[in-house]
């Protein structure tokens, strides 16, 4: 998470974004919101990435939500972090991605993966790094975790990914997503329990290994 | 101290300390107790390496060259947006400016009168007797049959009659004052206009 510099840096680029998009100076303020996007973009896709767990998806629903933080810069309050009021923006677009996605595959069926059940072709490509058996086990690790998180209610996975992952407080957890603080915490606490009931095993057994 | 802090104390422990932003809250039990300390010490790790994982997924996922291609992807959609709509002009050319209204009555006042004029024209002048030569419309060929079938007979009644009654309306026509008949001998008939059109030029 930005420190304080970071966000009075946002502040005061945002409130200069929204004065030249008052005045007109378009190709000013789009110049001057490139660096917020520069500053945020990184952990805005990880946070999305997190949430519809699809690179493709998740690059969509970044492009979507710093396009509509743009265009709805007027109604931006500067005693709010603009980081607090961005992520909620890309929050509610992912979860309106993952709804309409549900939704399709109520009704549709996806193609099914390649014959190594790969994903893309970065995944199929030799690096020079760890053995491919580590590399495997690994993978695995990641998706057995990424499946337990999967499994979290969603508000569960929203306020641990928040917290547990991008290093948000409670108090900007509740800002980001609505919760109360106190709500966070009970939820943060339960998904941190869950989480150990379906991974605690599998993670104690990898140490031993 | 014999009762060991259980999982669900270590989650609220870190849950606390993730929810202020601080490092995990040193419990009195955890500097009494070297298991518990033991044990806190692989939980934090468990989750220590949760976010590892999480962080390794997605730089594998989304590498830097993504993030380049995404950024300037986000700054075209946003010089698109701001770009004002390109209306497309249809019909390309503009239409001639609508008539007046009056002028546009007139007219079509005058091509119905012209329309019922033609009309009763049509119902009182045979023009068809005033051409020479065969003709080839298809009554004609009635009056050519005469004789041939019974069915043709009725139409040649009907054209004894039409001579009849156009002769009552010419004489009906014809005006009673002298004064007028000057007029009326200059008066074109609508017969010399069909002869004139028929004469081989």
């Amino acid at each position: 998470m930005a420190g304080n510099p970071g966000r009075e840096a946002d502040g005061i680029a945002a409130s200069a974004v929204k004065a030249l998009q008052a005045e007109g100076r378009l190709p000013e303020a789009r110049e001057r919101y490139a660096e917020l996007v520069a500053r945020h973009q990184r952990r805005a896709t990880r946070i999305a990435f997190h949430y519809v767990r699809d690179s493709a998806e998740a690059d969509e629903a970044v492009q979507d939500a710093f396009v509509k933080a743009y265009s709805h810069l007027s109604t931006f309050r500067e005693e709010l972090p603009f980081e607090v009021w961005f992520t909620r923006i890309l929050i509610n677009g992912c979860l309106d991605r993952i709804k309409a996605r549900t939704r399709r595959e109520r009704w549709m069926t996806s193609m099914p993966d390649g014959p190594g059940g790969e994903r893309d072709f970065g995944e199929r490509t030799p690096g020079y790094g760890p053995s491919p058996e580590a590399v495997l086990l690994s993978r695995e690790r990641r998706r057995q975790v990424a499946e337990a998180i999967a499994k979290l209610p969603d508000r569960q996975r929203s306020v641990f990914m928040l917290s547990h992952y991008e290093g948000c407080t409670s108090r900007e957890v509740s800002a980001m997503t609505g919760l109360n603080e106190s709500t966070v915490r009970v939820h943060l606490f339960r998904a941190i329990r869950k989480l150990r009931v379906l991974l605690g095993e599998d993670a104690g057994r990898a140490r031993e290994k | 101290m014999n009762v060991h802090l259980d999982e669900d104390v270590f989650a609220e422990l870190w849950t606390n300390a993730i929810a202020e932003g601080t490092p995990v809250a040193r419990h009195p039990h955890l500097q009494a107790c070297a298991e518990c300390r033991l044990r806190f010490a692989s939980f934090s790790s468990w989750l220590d390496e949760l976010r590892t994982d999480a962080v390794a997924d997605f730089d594998e996922a989304v590498p830097a060259e993504r993030l380049a291609a995404q950024q300037s992807q986000i700054l075209r959609r946003l010089e698109t947006t701001e770009r004002p709509a390109r209306v497309i002009a249809f019909p390309k050319h503009p239409l001639e400016a609508p008539r007046p209204l009056a002028v546009r009555r007139w007219i079509a006042g005058a091509a119905a009168a012209a329309f019922i004029v033609g009309l009763g024209l049509g119902q009182l002048l045979n023009l068809r007797d005033l051409s020479s030569g065969p003709s080839t419309f298809p009554a004609d060929r009635l009056v050519d049959a005469r004789g041939a079938s019974p069915e043709v007979v009725p139409a040649l009644a009907t054209i004894g009659n039409d001579e009849e009654d156009l002769a009552a309306f010419e004489a009906a026509a014809m005006p009673r004052y002298e004064a007028l008949r000057a007029y009326d001998t200059f008066t074109p008939r609508a017969a010399d206009f069909v002869t004139s059109s028929r004469v081989p030029r």
